[in-house]
C-alpha cells in the first residue's frame, strides 16, 4: 500500500508539468493561429508587456541587491562584533527581516501603494511598483545573503585568524569571493519571484498593456496581463495562454540559471 | 571587494543597510494607522459577525478568516499525505535518474508564478469541479506541495542515512525504520515545513482568486463544493474599488492577514524547538 503512495506521489509532479505545458501550448497555439498576438493593437500586445515586465523587475533588483547587500554587511559587522548591544541589534535586525521575508506579497503590495502611490504622490504607476517590487525583493535577498556569508564566515575565519589575517577587510575579501556563488544565485531567484509577482504589481503598477514610456505611468508585467486577461477581459484567455507561455520559460530560464550555479543534487553527483 | 576608508565604509553600511528594517517596521505602521479610523467607526461586533456585505455596511471579517484558515489547512493536510510519501520515495527507494527527474520537475513547479497556477486550475480543476473552496484548496496544494517535499526530501537526505544503514544491518523493514524511527528523529523539522506550509498557503492571493468564485459565503466555514471569499481574495478584489470605511477594514483586513502569518511561523518556530529538543 505504501508503496504505490509512493510511487504515485513521485510521479504526480511529473504528470501536473505535463498537464500544464500541454494546456498552455495548446492554448498558446490556438491563439497565434487564430490572430496576429504580437502586433499592436488598441490594447498593446505580449511583447510590450514582456519588455514592461523585463524593465520592472530589472529595475526592482537594480536597486534591491545592493541595499540588501549593505544590509547583510550590517548585520554581519554587528552580529561579529565583541559588543552585546552590537550582537542584540543583529539579532533584532535578523527577526524584522524574518517578518518581511514572511509576509505574504499582497501585503507588500497594499503597504506599497499606500506608501509610495497615496503618501510620496506617486499614485498608480511604474515607479510605485517598482519601489513596491524592491522593497518585497529585500528581506528575501537579505536573508539568502546572510545565509552565504555566514557560511562562507564559519569556513575562512579561524584560517584567516591562524595566519594572523585579522583586519575585518580582509576576512570580508575572502567571504565574499567564496560566498559569491550563493550571492548570485540568491539575486537570481528574487528575480524569479519578481517575474512572476502580480499581487504587488497589480496594486500598485496598474493595468496597461502597452510598451511603458515614463514611470509615472502606469504599466502591467506578464503576470499581472495573464491575470486581467483571464479574470476580467472577456475574450482574453488565448492572449493570456500566450503571455502565460512566455512568464514560464523566463522563470525556467531563471531557474535553470539557479541550478547551474548551485546543482540542487551535488551529493548524488560526486 | 575592495577595501573601503573605516569613515566612508561605515557611513555606507550603517545609512543604507538600516534602510530595510526601517522600511519593514514603516509600513507595517502605516498600515495600522491606516486601519485606525475602521476600529473607531466599526464595531468589534459587526467585525466578529458572520457576514461580509460592504454595499449594507457588513463588515464581518472572521468569516474571511475562516475562510482562509480553512482552506490553508486542508491545502496542508493533502501536502503533508502527498509530500511525505513523495519525499520518503525520493530520500531512500527511488532510482538516481528517477530521483534526479522528480527533483528538477518539483523544483520547476516550487518556482512557478501563482497566476500560471491559477490560470492552470482555472482550465483543468474548475471545469470540473466549479469555482469553489474545493478548487481553491487545489490552487494553494499546487503552490505549496513542491516546496514542503523538496524541504523534507533534503531533511530526510541529511538525517535518515545512517538510520536507514543500522536498520538494514539489524533487520528492521526499511520502510518501518524510516516512518517509524526516521520520523520520530524529523519530526520538529516535519512540524516546521507544515506550519510554513500552512502560512504560505494562508497569505496565498493570486491563484486561488482564479478559481474560488470570490463571492462572500453564508455562515463562518464556507461549503467545500460553493464560491468563497478569503481575506486575500477580498483585498485583492476590494482594494481598488473601496473607499471610506470600506478601505479601512480592507486595511484591517490586511493586518489580520499578516498577523495570521506572523502568528503561524512563530508558533511553528516554537513547536519545533520543542519537538527538536525532545528527540
Amino acid at each position: 500500500m505504501m508503496r504505490i503512495l509512493e510511487k504515485s506521489s513521485v510521479l504526480l509532479p511529473v504528470v501536473v508539468i505535463l498537464a500544464l505545458l500541454s494546456m498552455l501550448g495548446h492554448g498558446a497555439y490556438n491563439h497565434l493561429a487564430d490572430s496576429d498576438p504580437l502586433g499592436l493593437s488598441y490594447r498593446g500586445s505580449v511583447l510590450e508587456t514582456t519588455l514592461n515586465t523585463l524593465v520592472i523587475v530589472g529595475s526592482a533588483t537594480t536597486i534591491s541587491a545592493p541595499i540588501a547587500l549593505l544590509s547583510s554587511i550590517l548585520f554581519l559587522e554587528t552580529s561579529t562584533s565583541s559588543s552585546d548591544s552590537g550582537r542584540s541589534f543583529a539579532r533584532i535586525m535578523r527577526r524584522i527581516m524574518e517578518v518581511g521575508a514572511s509576509l505574504p506579497r499582497l501585503v507588500w503590495g497594499v503597504a506599497g501603494a499606500v506608501l509610495f502611490g497615496s503618501l510620496f504622490g506617486l499614485g498608480v504607476s511604474a515607479a510605485t511598483g517598482i519601489a513596491a517590487l524592491a522593497c518585497m525583493m529585500v528581506p528575501i535577498m537579505f536573508n539568502s545573503f546572510v545565509d552565504g556569508l555566514l557560511s562562507a564566515d564559519r569556513m575562512y575565519r579561524p584560517q584567516l585568524s591562524a595566519l594572523g589575517i585579522d583586519a575585518n577587510h580582509a576576512v570580508r575579501s575572502v567571504q565574499f569571493r567564496a560566498a559569491m556563488p550563493a550571492l548570485v544565485a540568491s539575486t537570481i531567484m528574487a528575480v524569479g519571484r519578481g517575474l512572476g509577482d502580480a499581487a504587488v504589481l497589480l496594486l500598485t503598477s496598474g493595468v496597461s498593456f502597452v510598451i511603458l514610456s515614463g514611470l509615472n505611468e502606469s504599466a502591467s508585467p506578464l503576470a499581472v496581463q495573464i491575470y486581467v486577461l483571464t479574470m476580467d477581459i472577456g475574450g482574453g484567455r488565448g492572449e493570456a495562454m500566450l503571455a502565460a507561455v512566455i512568464l514560464l520559460a523566463l522563470t525556467s530560464i531563471v531557474q535553470g540559471l539557479v541550478l547551474f550555479i548551485q546543482p540542487i543534487d551535488r551529493h548524488d553527483r560526486s | 571587494m575592495p577595501a573601503l576608508k573605516p569613515s566612508w565604509r561605515m557611513v555606507l553600511i550603517f545609512g543604507v543597510g538600516l534602510i530595510p528594517p526601517i522600511t519593514v517596521i514603516a509600513l507595517v505602521l502605516l498600515l495600522a494607522i491606516r486601519a485606525v479610523p475602521a476600529f473607531q467607526t466599526v464595531e468589534i461586533g459587526m467585525m466578529l459577525s458572520a457576514s461580509w456585505a460592504p454595499e449594507t455596511g457588513a463588515f464581518g471579517v472572521l468569516p474571511l478568516l475562516v475562510g482562509t484558515v480553512f482552506c490553508a489547512f486542508l491545502s496542508t493536510i493533502a501536502c503533508v499525505l502527498v509530500g511525505v510519501p513523495a519525499a520518503v520515495s525520493l530520500a531512500f527507494f527511488a532510482s538516481t535518474s528517477e530521483r534526479r527527474v522528480s527533483i528538477l520537475v518539483l523544483t520547476v513547479l516550487a518556482s512557478l508564478p501563482s497566476v500560471l497556477v491559477g490560470l492552470f486550475c482555472l482550465e483543468l480543476v474548475a471545469r470540473y469541479i466549479g469555482l469553489s473552496v474545493a478548487s481553491g484548496v487545489i490552487a494553494l496544494f499546487l503552490m505549496t506541495w513542491p516546496s514542503f517535499t523538496l524541504v523534507l526530501y533534503a531533511r530526510l537526505r541529511q538525517q535518515g542515512g545512517q538510520i536507514v544503514d543500522a536498520a538494514r544491518a539489524l533487520g528492521i523493514p526499511e520502510r518501518k525504520a524510516v516512518y517509524r524511527l526516521v520520523f520520530q528523529k524529523i519530526r520538529g523539522d516535519l512540524t516546521l515545513a507544515a506550519t510554513f506550509t500552512l502560512g504560505k498557503g494562508a497569505g496565498e492571493a493570486m491563484a486561488v482568486s482564479f478559481v474560488i468564485g470570490n463571492v462572500p459565503h453564508a455562515g463562518f466555514l464556507p461549503a467545500l463544493f460553493e464560491g468563497a471569499h478569503t481575506l486575500t481574495t477580498m483585498v485583492l478584489k476590494n482594494h481598488g474599488a473601496a473607499s471610506g470605511e470600506h478601505l479601512g477594514m480592507v486595511y484591517v483586513a490586511i493586518l489580520i492577514l499578516g498577523a495570521l502569518i506572523v502568528f503561524i511561523n512563530v508558533l511553528g518556530a516554537f513547536l519545533a524547538s520543542k519537538l527538536m529538543k525532545n528527540r
